[in-house]
Order: C-alpha cells, then structure tokens, then sequence
C-alpha cells in the first residue's frame, strides 16, 4: 500500500499544488495580486520532479511494477514522462504571471488549472489501462481548453478554446469508441490484460481489432495535432495567451506521445500490429509524412509568429510520428527488437524546451493586454530586449535542428531510428530531411524579423519581470548545456524507451509456452482482481 | 426467438431510431426536438442495460442522463431559443458532399466490420459461477472501491476540473474589486473584424441592430 | 413465444389495476384536500355534488372533458401535446413499484427505489417542456424555476434516501422494509439521524412535487398558472393528476423506507392497513403545511437547499456509514 502512494508522489503533489491553490485563493484580500502563484507553481512542479527523480533512482525498473490493481504504473517511461511534463508545467508557472497579469487575467484559478493539465498528463503517461488513461487524457484536455480560453475578454482566446474543445470532444468520442471494441476483444481494460488477449491469435477477431485500433489512434492524432486532424491547431495555438500556447505544444504533445507509446507498444505491440499485417505501421507512416509536409508548407506563408509555431506543432508531430512508427519491430513478433527507442523521448525533451522557450520569448511582448506577434510588431525585439532575442532565436535554432542545440540531436536520433527500422523507411528519411530544410526557412524568418527589419515609429513596451526571465533563462540553457552534452540524456531516454520491451518479451514468452502446452493459458492477470475479500 | 431478443430488438432499435431522429429532418431541424430525440434514446439505452441485468446501470442512465444531465441541456437550448431564421438552411456545398461521402464510406466500413465480425460472437452465460450477482448494486460497489479505485477517484478530480473550468468561463466579472473594462485591444479588433467579415453572409440576425441603434441615435442628437 | 411465461401478461393486468386505483385515489386526494383545507379556512368546502360533495371528482373530470383544447399561437404543438402525457406517464410509472404489503406488489425491483427516484427526476423533463412549448412567458418562467428547484432538490432527496439504503444494506424496497420489520423503524433506531433523515426527506418531497411552500414555479400570485397556463381541458387534468400522484407516491415511499411500510404495532392488522393509513397521514400532512405556511421566496428555496440541506444529508450519509462499520454489528 504505502509501496503504491510512494509511486503516486509525484501526482499528489500536483494535485495538493492545485488544490491548495483553489482552496487558498478565495481568501486572500481581493486587492492582493495573484502573481505569487506562479512561483509556487513551479516550486510545486519541481519537488513533483524531484519526486519522480527520486523514484527514478530508487528502484528497480526495468520490469513494470503496476500499482493500484495495475492501473498506474511507475515504469521508467512513465517517470521519464512525468518528470518532463512537470519540466513543462514549472516553466509554464514562472512564464506566465507576468503575461496574465498584463493580459488583465491573472487569477488563482489559472495556476490551478494548469496543475491539473500537469496532473492529467502525469496520469496519462503513467497510466496501466484503458480507463486510466481515458480520465488523465480528459483531465488533461479540460484543462486546458479552458486554459486556451482563459482571456475571456479577447475573440481570438474564446475561438482558439472552442474550436479546441469540440474537435478534442469529437477526438474522446472516437477513443472511447476505440477502447470499447477493445475491451470486448480483451475482456479487460489494462494493458497487460489486452496484451495478454491479443497474443494469442484469434482470427474471427482481425475486423475487431482493426476497428479499434483505428479508432484510438485517430483520436491520438488529434491530440497531437497530426493530419489529418490538424486543423484545430494553428487557430488554438494563435489565438491561445502565449504560455499557455508554449505549455500546449510542449506538454499536451509529450502526454500524448508518451502515452500513445505505451498504447501502442504496451497494449497493442505483438497482436494488433502483427496482426493487421503491419499496415497499421505503414498506415501511421504515410500520416507522419504527409503531417509533417503540411506543416511546413503551410507554415511557409503565415505573417505571425505564433500562427508559423502552430504549423510548426504540426510538423513536429509528423516528425515524432515517423519516430514512433520506426520503433515498431518489422517481419512480426519474434523478429529483434530494437535496442533504440530512446529517439522519440529524446527529441521530445528538445522539441518540449525550445517550445517553452520560444512562447516565453514571445510573451514579453503581451504589454498591456495586447499579443503583437506579427511580422512588423516583432521588429526591433532583439536590440531593444536582447535576452529574449537571443532566446527566441536560440529557440527556433533547435526548433530547426541546427547544432550544438538540443534539436539537432534529437533530429539525428530519430533519423538515426528511422533509417535502421529498416529499408522500407528510406523514403520517409528522405522527406524528413527535406521537411527540416523547409523548415529551417520560416524559423530564420522569425529571427530576421526580431533583428533585421527596421522598426516602426512606434516606441514598442514590453514585458520585463523576473520570473519570466528565470523561465527564459533556464530554458534556454537547458537547450545549450543538454545539446552540448547530451549522452546522459540519451541514456536516461533509452532507458525510458527500453521500459516497454521486457513486457513485450514476457507476453510473447508466454504464448511460446502456450503454444508449445507447458503452461495453462493465462485468463486474467492476477494484479487486475480485487484486493478485497468479498 | 426469444422474449430477450425481442426486446432487444425493439430497445435497440428504438434508440437507433432515436438517435437518428435527432440529426435527420423533420425533428432534427430544430435542436430542441433533437435534445428531446436523445432523452428517448437514453430511455431505450436504459432498457438495454436493464436486459443484461445490469438494473442499477438503467437506473442511473436515466437519473443522471436522462433526468439531470439532459434536463440542463434542453435549459440551455430553450434559453437560447434560437428562432427557425437563425437555425439556417442547410446549403449544399462541395466540401459537404466530400465530407457526406466520406462519412457514408466510414460508416459503411464499421457497419461491415460489425455485421461481420459479430457472426461468431459468443455471449457470456450469466448462470456460471462467478456471476451470481452480477450487475448488482454490491458487485458493482465492490468493484468501484477495490479493482477501480484510482479511477474512480480520478473521476472525481476531472469533476472538479470541468466545474471549475465552467465557473471560469461562465462568469460574468472575475475581478475580485469592481474596475471598468479594460478596452479591446489592436488584437482583439483586428480579429473582430476578420471575424465579422468571414461571417458576414450568415450571420445577421443578432447584430444587425446594434448599427442600426447607433445611426438612430446620432441621428436624434442632430 | 414465452411471453406469457415470463409474466407479461401479469404485468400488464398489474398495470391496469394500479392505473386504475391510483386514478381513484388521486381523485378522492383532491376531494380530501378540498374538505381538509375548507375546515382550516372554516367553511363548507364541497356540498353539493353527492354526500358532501363526494361526487365532485367526478364533476370536475366531466368539466374537464367538456372543454376546448387551445393550442396558443407560436406554440410547439409537438412538445406541448407531449407534455402532460409524459407527466402523467412517469408519475403513474413510480407507483408501479410501490409494495403496498408483503403480498401486494407490481415488481419487486432489486434497484426499485432508485427506479422511483429516477422517474421522480425525469418528471421535470416534460414540466420543462411544456414550460417552454406554451410560448408564454408566465410558463416560461415557471418551467425554468420548476428545473431549477427540481434538479437541486434532487440532490438532498436521493442522498437521504441512500441514508435509508446504507442503513438497510439494500436498495429493494420491500427489501428495506423487511429490514426495518426486523431491526426496528428507521425514524428510531439508530436514534438521531433517521428522524432527521426522515425531515430531510419530506421537505425535499414538497419541493419535488412543487408544494407550497416550495411552490414557487406555479406561484399563481405571480405567474398565473406556472406551466399550465396555457393548457386546457383534460390536458390541464393531467398535470393537475400528475401532480397528486407524485405527491402520493412520494407519500407512499417516504412511508416505506422511513416509517416501516407495512409493518404495524399489532399484526392482527392486514400491512395493507398499516401502509394505507402511514401514506394517507403523510399526503394529508402535505396538504396541512400547504394551506399554513406561505411560499419561499427563489433565492431563498436555492439557499435552503445548498447550504442547509446538501450538507447536512451529506453528513448523515457518513453518518450511516460509521454506524454501520462500527456498531451496527
């Protein structure tokens, strides 16, 4: 029992973070500003970091350790996720006080709320079964389309949470759908359970599966923002306030990579995959490529920099996609796994701190409630606040995958996995370097704007406040010293990567046995029935 | 046939044909006739489930959707009262027919998938032990608070997450001291306008007045 | 075909017979309140119509027949004809499941209390329809109050009568009445929280069943006639049924699941008896806190309910639960 609680430490501290907050808040004198919020906020956050570090450290992982009738679970995915996560939500916390505040909307429940989107990303990530992983993903998306809608005043903030929050509720709609057909084919709802299920083939249910599977990943493609359910994206990311906009590319879309990992190597790795014929790969392949292509190319011709970092969470998500899919074994179960699978969580560490990193530049210039991000408004930044030049350019450097930042190995991870999945993902590699050429063109667009263009008359005010520099700051040097020495990183991602294989292994072991009539087949996982006597 | 399929065919029918009562002409065109067609198709969802002797589910279908939830709904969409010029004709357009076509396409796949699939479904025998009290009221307690305990109890913080989201966005000042409101920024106009203008065709039964009372008014004071 | 087998046609016989007498109840209710509230105001009350007027249900049902049936302009015919129908349906639907003894009941539901509190929920569905499809302003205002107060009152209504169920260890009506044969009353044992229960109970079941003095949604200083404003002839009636018989039910549950049901001091007495005379008691009662007391006002009915009566039914339902744990074995 306390064995369990320890592994939830670092949930409940985000949700004591978010509470505490809520509960604390009303009381306070009405005239007090809420600005203090966020500091806590991300104290919060980091002693949620600490705690998964802690936990990161004290055990033995490498074997799933389900908790809670293996709903969560604190395998070293999870930690990894959660840890980065939480990275997110602290660098949101000291990013947004000073934008909230101009903006006119700087209230105690915004800080709340994005403890819970931490929450609901931590219990995703860390999530055993299908339910879990539904309610962490609603908590999560609750939270923050009300966070994309939190400028009430502003058209723009309202549009981006509504089309947000319909498209996502059309996305639950079809996951839910998803996991139904799932749970009639498993007969259970945790991972081990459908695992369990599909290994052992059975053939009347192919259609079934295949529905399913459908099913769910479409709704994880909208999540992340993936054609052919992009079009929310750009909007959302434009018309959201600027943290808020950082916190939603980097955090909702290392929630849902990490959690479509588990998903897809957890629960479905070994029976729907292989049994789909492996089109269920190819499938998400060509949707990685033709994401990425739109999102470059529809970037090319944007005029405001937020809108171009909207089409650019599009690229990015058909980038790490490809990633995902290359990790899948080819030739069936049985074949070599690979020993990678560290690229996918590796990149999304740089591509999660050059977002915070860039939305955090971009706030400063939220003045007196307005967001001017446009071409012309975003002249003259560099020489009149060099720190947030200097970041945002950073920023988009490792955005584009140009080295020694963190985005650039991240990029030769993935195309380093890409290629040795095997030769039939050549030409994916291939349109995955032209993409990064492409886009290289509108990220060094932002730059000439901050720094070249010549400024208007106007005498341009922004934002300077210490808590949005510490967020700037730290960011940005976790970009540099990470991407000049990144093989501790990398290692810590192929753990995480690593985490999911010996479940692999173990459920294909035991259908060999099966098969070969040296153990009775395994009905139920013992850790799913009840811990209470009747 | 049975006395159970029977019934299952008139409950399953009955809330398909509930279901597509809200969305097909003639209850479909207005949404209150549409939040109503649900309600019915909740009731037949009810049924359903009281079928697989699974009664408190039923129950609560109808306690919670049917009775609260539905209620609230059907609040909102008749204290919105949206006139029949407002809920606009439908207009036939290209990308409706791509989307008609490609959505007949993905229905006519699941309906495939499902019709050939179900054909070597087996059902599970209630009567074998292990299942005596199943669908209960305790069954389904036990199972709440011992093999879903953690996501019952997340339930509760999603809960709590959407109520404080909707207090959030639905309130109407959330200025803890009475100040004016702030002005609408360049943003905020620019978009406005974009916003007018992309709907400006469509939209013109709420907003036409407000010009018009302007004009009257400058009007008077010369 | 095993339809006859499984009962259908007992079930359908039951139903007949429980329309039928619960129709003749509800019209001799009105009658009962009619007299009750005419000793109060100190007159006659009914005279005329048969010995004292005891033929007067019947008069003002052919009154009601006789009269046109207005659909207002504007109006959406479709929900507005609806409406009563749904009202009177769902109200005679929870007297389905009523055991009136240990022998006489229509179905013995597992989950039969929570079947009546969810068609006592739903009935504000319909209310609110025709709220809204008169196309009136009066009944309007009294459909949207009738949702407001209905969906709150709810919420003490069902947490109470769990109290009752965490008690009993059961959610079968005559399940809990069984208990209660066995255990003693729950208005007494344990002592304390079931009387209070109880109170909760039946002020949740005046708002419920919109009895003053929560009956602000058809409040006629106010709003003419609430919801049924615009309606006419027998479609009026079978609001004006419905409303006696959900009072009745609500009567007859409050009886049940608080006040021993059939079960009496001296069993020489048929339960029938006992059940009969504890229902008419509370329905008569409801009658005499309505022509006593005067009507709340919105605010103040929401105040009472959220911050007086949710947190104290909550407090019983943990209440129900320590005691169960610790000392009710």
């Amino acid at each position: 029992m306390l064995h369990d609680i320890a592994l939830l430490s670092p949930m409940i501290i985000l949700l004591f973070g978010a509470l505490f907050t809520l509960v604390v808040d009303p009381f306070l004198p009405t005239a007090t500003p809420r600005r203090f919020w966020g500091p806590f906020g991300a104290l919060i956050s980091g002693a949620a970091v600490l705690a998964t570090a802690a936990l990161w450290v004290s055990g033995n992982h490498e074997m799933q350790t389900p908790a809670f009738a293996a709903h969560l679970s604190a395998s070293r995915l999870s930690l990894f996720f959660t840890a980065l996560t939480a990275v997110c939500a602290l660098l949101t916390h000291l990013s947004s006080p000073a934008f909230m505040d101009e903006q006119d909307h700087g209230f105690g429940e915004f800080y709340a709320l994005l403890h819970f989107a931490a929450f609901g990303m931590a219990v995703m990530v860390a999530a055993e079964s299908l339910i879990t992983l539904f309610i962490g993903l609603e908590i999560m998306s609750l939270s923050v389309y009300v966070l994309a809608a939190f400028k009430r005043t502003s058209l723009a903030s309202v549009e981006a949470g509504l089309k947000y929050f319909i498209m996502g509720s059309v996305a639950s709609a079809m996951l839910l759908y998803g996991m139904a057909f799932l749970y009639g084919i498993a007969g259970g709802t945790t991972y081990v359970e459908i695992q369990r299920a599909l290994v052992v083939p059975k053939p009347g249910l192919d259609l079934w599966l295949g529905l399913a599977v459908v099913l769910t990943m479409g709704a994880f493609l909208f999540k992340v923002a993936a054609v052919p359910f992009h079009m929310w994206a750009p909007d959302a990311y434009e018309g959201a306030p600027t943290p808020v906009a950082g916190f939603m590319s980097a955090g909702v879309k290392a929630a849902a990579f990490g959690a479509l990992l588990k998903v897809l190597y957890a629960a479905l790795a070994g029976g729907a995959i292989d049994s789909l014929h492996l089109s269920m790969p190819k499938m998400l392949a060509t949707f990685a490529v033709v994401t990425m292509t739109v999102g470059n190319i529809a970037a090319l011709r944007q005029t405001n920099a937020k809108r171009i970092l909207g089409f650019s969470a599009i690229a990015h998500a058909g980038y790490l996609l490809l990633g995902c899919v290359a990790w899948v074994p080819d030739g069936g179960l049985g074949d070599h796994y690979h020993v990678a699978g560290a690229a996918v969580p590796f990149y999304l560490v740089g591509y999660a701190l050059a977002s915070l990193a860039v939305f955090a530049a971009l706030s400063v210039v939220g003045k007196g409630g307005q967001e001017l991000t446009g071409q012309a408004q975003l002249a003259g930044l560099g020489r009149r606040y060099p720190l947030a030049g200097a970041v945002l350019t950073l920023g988009l450097l490792s955005l584009a995958g140009v080295p020694p930042t963190l985005g650039f190995f991240g990029k030769l991870e993935l195309l380093h996995e890409v290629l040795r999945a095997g030769d039939q993902y050549v030409p994916h590699a291939v349109l995955l370097v032209l993409n990064s050429v492409v886009a290289a063109y509108y990220y060094l667009r932002i730059t000439v704007w901050v720094y070249m263009k010549p400024e208007g008359k106007v005498e341009r005010e922004y934002i300077r406040d210490r808590s949005l520099t510490w967020s700037m700051s730290l960011a940005a040097l976790a970009i540099l010293c990470v991407g000049i020495l990144p093989s501790r990183l990398m290692r810590m991602a192929a753990f995480a990567g690593g985490a999911v294989r010996p479940q692999v292994a173990r459920a294909h072991l035991d259908h060999q046995l099966e098969v070969a009539g040296l153990k009775p087949p395994v009905v139920k996982a013992a850790a799913t029935e009840a811990v209470l006597p009747r | 046939m049975t006395t159970e399929q029977i019934l299952f065919y008139i409950l399953g029918g009955g809330a398909v044909a509930a279901s597509a009562a809200m969305l097909l002409p003639p209850l479909g065109k207005s949404p209150i006739h549409s939040a109503i067609s649900l309600i019915v198709s909740f009731f037949f969802l009810a049924g359903l489930y009281a079928l697989l002797s699974a009664h408190l589910l039923g129950a609560l279908q109808i306690i919670v959707y049917a009775g609260a939830v539905m209620v609230l709904f059907t609040f909102v969409i008749m204290l919105l009262n949206l006139r029949p010029d407002e809920t606009q004709e439908p207009r036939i357009t290209a990308g409706k027919v791509l989307a008609g076509v490609l959505a007949a396409f993905v229905v006519g796949k699941v309906v495939t998938v499902v019709g050939l699939a179900s054909a070597g479904a087996k059902a599970v025998d209630l009567a074998q032990p292990g299942y005596e009290n199943f669908g209960s009221t305790k069954e389904v307690g036990y199972m709440l608070y011992t093999s879903f305990l953690v996501p019952f109890e997340l339930i509760s913080v999603l809960l709590l997450v959407a109520a404080v989201g909707a207090v959030i966005l639905a309130k109407k000042s959330l200025h803890y001291v009475d100040r004016p409101e702030p002005p609408p920024s360049v943003f905020d106009q620019e978009h406005a306008h974009e916003h007018m203008h992309t709907q400006s065709g469509t939209d013109h039964a709420g907003d036409t007045h407000a010009p018009h009372d302007a004009n009257a008014h400058a009007a008077s004071h010369h | 075909m095993d339809l006859i087998q499984h009962g259908f046609l007992r079930g359908i016989a039951y139903g007949l017979l429980i329309i039928t007498v619960v129709m003749t109840a509800t019209a001799w209710g009105m009658w009962l309140e009619r007299k009750i509230a005419a000793q109060m105001q100190n007159r006659m009350g009914p005279m005329f119509v048969g010995f004292h007027g005891l033929l007067q249900p019947v008069a003002d049902m052919l009154k009601l027949l006789q009269k046109e049936d207005i659909l207002p302009a504007g109006a959406d015919d479709w929900l507005f004809n609806l409406a009563p129908i749904l009202t009177a349906l769902f109200a005679i639907a929870t007297a389905a499941v009523v055991p009136w003894s240990a022998q006489i009941v229509a179905s013995d539901l597992d989950v039969g209390l929570l079947w009546v509190l969810a068609l006592g929920g739903i009935m504000v569905v319909p209310v609110w329809m025709a709220g809204w499809a008169s196309n009136n302003k009066f009944a309007l205002i009294g459909g949207m109050r009738a949702v407001a107060q209905s969906v709150s009152y709810g919420v003490p209504l069902v947490l109470t009568s769990m109290v009752a169920v965490v008690f009993t260890g059961t959610m079968s009506l005559s399940g809990i009445v069984q208990f209660q044969m066995a255990h003693g009353w729950l208005i007494y044992w344990p002592p304390g929280p079931g009387i209070i229960a109880f109170l909760l109970f039946y002020m949740a079941l005046l708002a419920e069943s919109n009895r003053i003095p929560f009956d602000i949604p058809e409040a006629e200083s106010e709003l003419v006639a609430g919801i049924s404003t615009e309606y006419t002839g027998m479609k009026f009636g079978m609001f004006y049924v419905a409303e006696y018989v959900h009072t009745m039910v609500g009567s007859a549950i409050a009886a049940l699941i608080f006040l021993g049901g059939w079960d009496g001091p001296f069993h020489w007495l048929p339960g029938l008896h006992w059940m009969v005379a504890k229902t008419v008691i509370l329905f008569v009662s409801v009658y005499w806190v309505r022509w006593t007391l005067l009507r709340f006002r919105s605010d103040q009915l929401m105040r009472l309910c959220w911050l007086y009566l949710v947190p104290m039914s909550l407090a019983l339902l943990v209440f129900a639960a320590v005691w169960v744990t610790y000392f009710a074995a």
